[in-house]
């Protein structure tokens, strides 16, 4: 059996070792780096310390809008109100951070399965609600979301959207 | 260091995977249909199932379900877990870590295995099993058994492997294989008559698979599969293979594609999409890394069998070499697997394979390029390509944590439309029990906690999967 994969370091002559070294260090200079945060990350997270959100972080008007239903039907089951306004931390519907209902944050999100999965699970989609929603969503052009809402406007419903203003300005 | 590098891969994997919900899809039937069986029940239920032949699979999910003591989660997941500890355990006996050198070779090779888009399809899915992984780390212990000193026991488990692993899942011959190839380029540890029983047994599979019951393989046409730029579906694929009598061009594709993605990363599912992009001059950085890192690894691989070309026809092969060829066996054995449609996960153990040959040429690489008689121009040619082929591999690693991410988002949105997704399968259980089952597989789903991809910039995204 020819064995060739270990180094002979005996025969290797001053001053061609660093150079050696230096090619097998570039072959695992980015896997070492990735090795090592992910091993400060995991260290972070035991800790306690993690850059990431779970679903436990989040608000309902959040797992509205990142699309969570799972997180939605948890914290409805455990008796959230489906219809209080939160906060919605910046960097989730846009950059900066909101108070607002889960269903606008459905529509700001513009997530119309979960405008519907909210409206079936106790969201309130009514003669108070739904105008400043049906507006939202056209100032939005969330087209799909307005014409879902509008299927559940009463056929003598007048639409007004002159009051209505966006929770942002820009 | 090989130890803590490959323990660490482990647990950032493991880790991914805990915090994912078990799939619906795929997986929550199988459960339910295992549920009201006893375990001899499952076996017999599915010994001659027509296409498929993986009776031990249903069977590992009804143990685990009825020895989960109510925790379906923690026991499905603590399974995929201690295969994944497993595969990370026979990966690194395997390689024959020894120096310094071969250490900083195998954290190079732990990223190509962890980054190989094969490597997903054992990792972000259970079926509720994974038995991917399980074929893989079969067929990498089939290996270690020939690397070892032999013996009855050698003997008795390399065929307990090639019984266990044929009844899990079709791919499962592949441990017969490995032990062929293996003996073929002089690793003895299971004997001749090791191999002659294991051959048997493989002969009485292929007459009970083929003759006796006729459960044969899955038809062309039962799937839809990646073909050429997009992917066909299975209509097409009898309009333009079966009726047209030209079947046997489209399993000569899915056999050379299956192929090329081990080595190109290049299919994937059979659709040449980094191809597409290339040719179409929609290039993303996540189809630069992928070039890169196919050119990098199977670039060291092309040296280092033109290198030990003569030793090679000369019947000499030592741990490099053995590595090497084995999975060019495998991989062709792995992609013969896929003649009727490719699927990267069925290529997953051929994957592994291609990570420890990569490890054997970087080593090989790593010690023969930077002798002194090497000039240093071409030392630091070297040096710049396995740079730019360990940072592409590794981007592929995170892109795999990303991918993670992705599909927890995804389970979870699925288990909060269970009832619906049941209905539409006509699949909606009837027994209390299977009602009391599914809400509780619901709940455990509810309680998983997966990282959020809210927070991974859009600019990052693009290096992780093409958009």
């Amino acid at each position: 059996m020819v064995h060739h994969g270990v180094i002979g370091a005996a025969t290797t002559p001053a001053g061609t070792g660093t150079t050696r070294r230096d090619v097998a260090l570039a072959a695992s200079a980015a896997p070492a780096a990735w090795l090592i945060v992910a091993t400060a990350l995991v260290i972070a997270g035991w800790m306690g310390y993690t850059p990431f959100l779970t679903p436990a972080d989040l608000t309902l008007p959040e797992a509205a809008a990142v699309r969570d239903h799972l997180e939605i039907l948890r914290q409805i089951e455990s008796s959230v109100d489906p219809n209080r306004a939160e906060r919605v931390r910046s960097g989730l519907v846009r950059p900066g951070e909101y108070r607002m209902t889960p269903l606008e944050a459905a529509v700001a999100s513009g997530h119309v399965d979960t405008v519907e999965f909210l409206h079936q699970h106790g969201a309130r989609v009514d003669s108070a609600t739904l105008p400043s929603l049906l507006c939202f969503a056209q100032l939005q052009g969330a087209d799909e979301i307005a014409t879902h809402l509008r299927k559940l406007m009463p056929s003598d419903f007048i639409l007004k959207c002159d009051g209505v203003r966006l929770p942002w300005t820009d | 260091m090989a130890w803590s590098a490959a323990s660490l891969t482990a647990l950032v994997v493991c880790l991914a995977v805990v915090r994912n919900p078990l799939q619906i899809t795929d997986s929550l039937v199988p459960i339910l249909k295992v549920q009201d069986m006893s375990a001899w029940q499952v076996l017999m239920g599915k010994i001659d199932s027509g296409g498929f032949f993986r009776p031990l699979r249903f069977m590992q999910i009804k143990l685990l379900l009825d020895g989960s003591g109510g925790h379906y989660n923690l026991a499905y997941k603590l399974f995929h877990v201690l295969f994944i500890a497993a595969l990370f355990f026979v990966f690194v006996r395997v390689a024959r870590v020894r120096t310094k050198n071969d250490a900083l070779a195998f954290t190079y090779a732990l990223v190509v295995l962890t980054g190989m888009h094969t490597f997903l399809g054992m990792v972000w899915e259970e079926y509720a099993i994974n038995h991917f992984i399980e074929i893989a780390v079969f067929s990498i212990a089939a290996l270690l058994l020939c690397q070892s000193h032999g013996g009855v026991i050698a003997d008795t488990a390399a065929a307990v492997l090639f019984v266990v692993a044929t009844l899990t899942l079709d791919s499962g011959p592949l441990v017969w294989v490995v032990v062929v190839a293996a003996r073929l380029v002089g690793l003895r540890g299971v004997s001749r008559r090791g191999v002659a029983v294991m051959t048997g047994l493989l002969a009485a599979y292929m007459f009970y698979r083929f003759g006796l019951f006729n459960i044969g393989a899955p038809d062309a046409g039962e799937r839809a599969t990646g073909f050429g730029f997009s992917r066909i579906e299975p209509a097409d694929i009898q309009r333009r293979f079966v009726e047209t009598g030209r079947l046997y061009y489209f399993h000569l594709y899915n056999v050379v594609s299956a192929f090329a993605s081990i080595f190109l990363s290049e299919p994937t599912n059979g659709r040449w999409m980094l191809t597409e992009r290339v040719v179409t001059g929609n290039i993303d950085p996540m189809v630069i890394t992928s070039i890169v890192s196919a050119l990098v690894g199977t670039g060291l691989l092309v040296l280092f069998a033109i290198h030990r070309r003569a030793a090679w026809a000369a019947r000499q092969f030592d741990h490099a070499d053995q590595l090497v060829i084995i999975c060019v066996v495998v991989a062709l054995a792995n992609a013969a697997m896929c003649f009727s449609y490719v699927k990267d996960d069925i290529m997953s153990t051929a994957g592994v394979f291609y990570a420890l040959a990569v490890f054997a040429a970087t080593r090989d690489a790593l010690t023969r390029w930077s002798q002194p008689s090497r000039p240093t121009a071409a030392t630091a040619v070297l040096g710049l390509m396995l740079f730019a082929g360990g940072a592409a591999w590794t981007i592929r690693t995170i892109g795999l944590q990303y991918q993670m991410l992705r599909i927890g988002a995804a389970d979870r949105y699925e288990w909060a439309h269970v009832d619906e997704w049941l209905a539409q399968q006509d699949q909606t259980p009837t027994t209390p029990q299977g009602k009391g089952l599914v809400q509780d597989l619901r709940a455990e789903a509810m309680r998983t906690r997966p990282l959020s991809l809210l927070f991974v910039p859009r600019w990052a995204v693009k290096w992780f999967i093409t958009e």
